[in-house]
């Protein structure tokens, strides 16, 4: 499968390459390449030439817009000192995970490439690629996954106003701020991150305001078109994070509230709170969101230890998060119903019938899911210690316990994991 | 089909005509100035303190320019108000 998605990869690039050179050559070609097409039908796979084509000229005109608004600012302000340049950034992971069913080996990273435009306007983009090694019950699966995090670009309007246009991340403390691993204090996404969708593409305005000389209030309404485009995947959705930051106590303190234009027009509203304290280096943390699939929170502490000897002192971590997840009712009453209409003697239906969380007996959830995590289809409890070994900034070594049970079905599950996060910045 | 074809011609050329177009720009570094105008009240350490080390550690030495682009991106992460914004580049871009 992984030897088929890079051959996957490389045709499209050499695809899109011919195309490049019949265009150069001035043959414009008034079917796409006959070459290209032909091995695409060699694997079988269909492809919609004509979205491809819309994302490469809209990523053409991005970069275009981009290349001129720079060019613009720097002819206009000469006398100005050394300009900023980009930035290649991003993390590697690579953890291995262990449990009773088995165990799995996932190698991810995640580049970001952070490009300045004008003055103060940033254009940037993540992605991240995963490799992953499943053994379980005697099997063993191989997968390889891409993913397009965001690719937006960021310009201040005003003082209090930056625009966000393209794929982002949505307003949350987890998702934008805390899920990168070389960040997180524990190697698992929360149950909270399958509440709300991680990205989105359309319009964002971020903002702070200063209510006073030790207090900011934060604000990042947004609104997100429906597309089906494997990159820019995103529902049609509106809503926003207002937040108030206490600078002097620690203190951050966010409501987001969202909804969702389409299928079945549910709200999503959610509340976390950070709280430092800076003289003990300890951080509480919590979040809470509730949608029309149930509701879920997550609370954690954190220790980096501040004395010691020198390889303790600002190295060594100590962190623990309790986590509940309840899902609602009306998904209890639609699972019943689909019981009831299925039956109970057709073995191959309820082998099917996955989500039916009632009657059935159901898993413990997967612990992967990426950073937007995954809401568990039964309600669990979840316990995870992590013990953070720090290098040095952005270069860590994790080991994890983590033990989840699932109350209504008397199961539970323990999960260890250690890994290595490394952020590198060039 | 010819439309995307068209329309992908003029994006390239309009890249590629801004790439040029910047090329000449003459790019070398001027002198700082002695005297840093103070646009903020507010001390960039402090906001460092207060609103950096939120999520991570003080991170390694990286060129100036290189971290005017980070900033940037941290000014929209940490949702940082204009002064602290300021006072944050005048603190870690001197």
């Amino acid at each position: 499968m992984f030897q088929n998605k890079i051959k996957e990869v490389l045709l499209t690039i050499r695809g899109f390459n011919e195309k490049i050179i019949l265009v150069a050559r001035g043959e414009i070609p008034t079917q796409p390449s006959l070459i290209y097409n032909e091995k695409v039908k060699e694997e079988g796979k269909v492809r919609k030439e004509g979205n491809r084509f819309k994302i490469m000229s809209l990523a053409f005109v991005l970069m275009a817009s981009v290349s001129l608004a720079a060019a613009q600012d720097s002819s206009r302000s000469p006398q100005e000192t050394l300009s900023a340049s980009p930035v290649f950034t991003g993390f590697i992971t690579q953890s291995n995970i262990f449990s009773e069913h088995g165990e799995k080996h996932i190698f991810d990273a995640n580049p970001v490439l952070l490009i300045p435009v004008g003055k103060e306007g940033l254009f940037l983009t993540e992605w991240e690629l995963g490799y992953g090694v499943r053994r379980e019950n005697g099997t063993v699966e191989k997968e390889f996954e891409y993913e397009l995090e965001y690719l937006q670009f960021d310009q201040p309007f005003s003082k209090r106003f930056t625009g966000v246009f393209g794929k982002f991340l949505t307003p949350g403390m987890w998702n934008e701020r805390l899920h990168p691993s070389w960040i997180k204090k524990t190697p698992d996404a929360p149950f909270t991150a399958g509440l709300l969708p991680g990205s989105g593409t359309g319009l964002m305005l971020r903002g702070a305001l200063p209510l006073s000389s030790t207090v900011n209030l934060t604000y990042s309404p947004f609104f997100t078109v429906a597309t089906e485009n494997k990159y820019l995947s995103s529902k049609r959705m509106t809503g926003g994070r207002i937040g108030t930051f206490f600078k002097k106590e620690g203190i951050d303190l966010g409501f987001l509230a969202a909804r969702l234009l389409e299928n079945e027009r549910t709200n999503i509203y959610g509340v976390d709170l950070t709280y430092q304290l800076r003289d003990s280096a300890l951080d509480l943390r919590s979040e809470y969101y509730r949608s029309y699939d149930g509701s879920a929170y997550w609370t954690e502490v954190a220790k980096l230890f501040k004395n010691g000897p020198w390889f303790i002192k600002r190295r060594l971590e100590l962190a623990a998060r309790f986590e509940q997840s309840f899902v609602s009712a009306a998904d209890h009453r639609e699972a019943e119903a689909e019981e009831r209409d299925h039956g109970h003697n057709d073995e191959n239906e309820m082998e099917e019938e996955k989500d039916d969380h009632h009657g059935e007996e159901p898993e413990v959830h997967s612990e992967e899911g990426g950073h937007h995590g995954v809401f568990p289809e039964a309600d669990t409890d979840r316990f995870v210690g992590t013990v953070n070994y720090y290098f040095r900034d952005g270069f860590k070594l994790y080991l994890s316990f983590g033990r989840e049970i699932l109350p209504g079905a008397n199961k539970q599950k323990n999960v260890w994991n250690f890994g290595l996060a490394f952020r590198f910045l060039k | 089909m010819r439309k995307h074809t068209a329309f992908l011609v003029v994006a390239t050329m309009l890249f590629f005509a801004s790439v040029a177009l910047s090329q000449n720009i003459q790019k070398t570094a001027l002198p700082v100035p002695t005297q840093i105008k103070q646009i903020s009240a507010v001390d960039g350490d402090t906001v460092w303190k207060q609103q950096c080390s939120r999520c991570h550690l003080a991170p390694g030495a990286i060129s100036k320019a290189k971290m005017m682009t980070v900033n940037r991106h941290m000014r929209d992460v940490a949702q940082l108000t204009y002064e602290d914004y300021q006072a944050l580049k005048e603190f870690l871009e001197r």
